[in-house]
This record gives structure tokens, sequence and C-alpha cells, in this order.
């Protein structure tokens, strides 16, 4: 059986002796040439596999950003290390955690989820905002939704971020106050600020998500989760 | 009145803070109620906080805080959400002491279109308590940007 396969200007891998030989195949243009072989299976084999990866070369980097869950307008950004247009970091991070609170919709209501996005509108309202800020961080906002589902409160937050991007959740009932930062590992950085007829104690801690209820349960969460 | 750069700004003078929309306490419907503790954390590349000097320019508190504005809007968004707030500077010290921090140090230090910056070294940051107690009993004085000139 007679194969035809293209030989490539470039070192080969020999199917007998295994070791690194320069190509017979280009010529003194260094243009390569075309070439019949009909040494059985095994050359074949490894000359394709090289003739395949040098033309899938040239496809990997489009596969690649195919396959990417990066949208498409931070592919620049993720390339040049470079931050993108500002309107378009912010309209990707409302993008990204609107379609996160949607796949848990179920669990939060038509009603509570509505006012979240207006929060985290008004948080990205571009008239607010600097190059240098940073936008919503998704894992922060994931934590942040996973606690209220844990914690179910008839109050909803008011909403803030920090420098970096992490979600702040606040109640207020008279002067006393629950703050909580998600941050994006998965843990939360708690205050819970009491006023005793105008002295104000204070306490605050950092907990895994799982834990914040019970860290918090000494201070009577339930001022600002119930109605 | 004016200081050298680095001179330590008077006890009785106050600095302004500049905060942001997101670092503003709120409830659910976006109504302000105060300022986030985070609104004085520092940023990954600053290594003192920033305020503005507010008896570095004459007028009235409307006079001198437009200032500060005007400078800040050189090199940054002043949102109209935004707020500018006021804390007195021995107030600020005393506030730190009760909390440990018995070192904090509060010096002029003038930068290009920034006349009356004020760097604020040796605030233990990750004291969010600390933190809490500055934005709710010190910064007291809260003026939106957009009552502003």
């Amino acid at each position: 059986m007679s194969v035809h396969y293209l030989s490539v200007n470039q070192p080969f891998l020999s199917r007998d002796s295994r070791k690194i030989e320069a190509s017979p195949y280009f010529n003194s243009s260094n243009e390569p040439n075309i070439t019949i072989s009909s040494d059985g299976f095994g050359g074949v084999s490894d000359m394709n596999a090289q003739v395949f990866s040098k033309a899938l070369a040239g496809l990997a980097e489009p596969l690649q950003r195919l396959a990417s869950s990066t949208p498409p307008s931070m592919l620049e950004s993720v390339r040049s290390g470079k931050p993108t247009r500002l309107d378009e970091r912010l309209y990707d991070a409302t993008a990204t955690v609107k379609i996160k609170m949607s796949n848990v919709a179920m669990h939060i209501g038509t009603e509570w989820r509505d006012k979240l996005f207006n929060q985290i509108d008004s948080l990205h309202d571009i008239k607010e905002w600097d190059e240098d800020d940073n936008p919503v961080n998704k894992d922060s906002f994931g934590a942040f939704i996973k606690e209220l589902i844990l914690l179910k409160p008839d109050n909803h937050p008011g909403l803030g971020l920090s420098f970096n991007g992490n979600v702040i959740a606040m109640w207020r009932k008279n002067n006393d106050k629950l703050i909580i930062e998600f941050l994006a590992n998965g843990k939360a950085k708690w205050l819970v600020s009491h006023d005793v007829g105008g002295d104000v104690e204070r306490a605050s801690g950092i907990s895994n998500l799982l834990r914040l209820p019970e860290c918090i349960a000494p201070y009577n969460p339930e001022r600002w989760f119930k109605k | 009145m004016h200081l050298k750069t680095g001179a330590y700004i008077p006890d009785e003078d106050h600095v302004v803070r500049h905060v942001k929309w997101g670092q503003l306490e709120k409830d659910c419907d976006d109504n302000v109620l105060g300022i986030l503790p985070q609104a004085f954390v520092l940023r990954a590349t600053e290594e003192s906080l920033s305020f503005n000097w507010l008896e570095y320019f004459d007028g009235s508190r409307e006079d001198q805080l437009t200032n500060i504005k005007s400078d800040l809007s050189t090199r940054l968004n002043v949102g109209s959400k935004s707020f500018f707030c006021i804390g007195n500077v021995k107030n600020i010290k005393d506030k730190g002491k009760e909390f440990g921090a018995t070192s904090i140090r509060i010096a002029y230090a003038p930068t290009h279109g920034n006349k009356s910056h004020v760097a604020l070294f040796r605030l233990p940051d990750e004291d969010l308590k600390l933190l809490e107690a500055l934005a709710s009993d010190v910064f007291v004085e809260r003026i939106q940007a957009q009552d502003l000139p």
C-alpha cells in the first residue's frame, strides 16, 4: 500500500533509529518538497503525526478561543494582561452575576431577584466609576448568593463593594448594624455593631460561609433578618 | 495655613475622605445611611490612605469642599452620588488609640494637581471594628458630591 504525505521543513523522528535527523525533504531554498513514501504503516504514522501536528498548530489558538469560558470582550484583556474598556468590564461583570443569579432564581423569588438586579446595576453605574476600580467579583457574588439562600432573611440587605470587588451586604436596625463582606475564597468577614444606650459594642470575625450563621447567632441576627 | 511636605496636620484641623458609591452604607432601596468600614481599607497599590486637608483652603466649608472636589476631579471621577466625609485629626488619632493603634500619623503630602493631599500612615486596616468606629463616630459630617458646585 502506498501512502502519500507532505514532508515539512523540520527535523523528524526516524521510525527505526528513533533519533532526530535533519529532514531530507526540503530544497536548498528552504521550501518543502512534496514526496511520496511507501515505507510501511509505522513510519507513515510518525510522519503523519508530525504533518498533522504542524497543520493543527495554526488551529490551536482559534479552537482554544472557541472552547474558552472567557467572554469574547475579555479575550484581549486576558491575552495582553491589560484591562479592557471600563464600560466593557462593567457590562461583562453585570452579565456574569445576573446569569449566576438566574441559575438560583427559584430560591430567591422574582421580587427579590429584580431588586438585586437593580442593586447590581446601581453599583455598576458607570458615572460613579474610575478605570482602576474593580467590578463585582463573580466568586464573591456566588458566596453572597449561597449565604442568602442559607440565611433566608425576610429583609433584603443593602449592597456595597470593596475596592477589590467583594460584595458587601449590610443590614441596619436603628443604630445596630450587621455588615458581611464575602471574600472570593469562600469565607466571609463580618462585623456586628450594637448600640447599648449610647455605648457601642462591636464584634467581628472571619468565618467559613457554612459557619457564619452560628458565628453571628449570639448577636441576635433576627433583629436584622426578620420583618 | 501652609505646611512643609511631610509635616503633621494640626490636631484641631480636619481631613476629608472621598467615599465612592460602592463604599457607602445603604439600605436595600439605595438610601444612604453612612459609610462602610471598607471605605478606609488600603488598596493593594497604596502605602497610605489618601485624604485632603480641609483647612488648606480658605473660606466657608462649602468653599473648602468645592476646592477639594475641583482638585480631585482633575485626576479621578468624582461621581455625583459619592460623598465627602470630614473627620477631625485628633478624633481620628484618639479613636485609633482606643483600638490599640497608637502610632497613626497624618502628614501633609501634596501631589501634582492635588495640593491639599494628606497621607494617613499606620492605620491597621484589617481591624474592621476600628474602621467601623471611624466611619460611625469620627467621619460624621458628610456632604454628597452632587450638592457641591
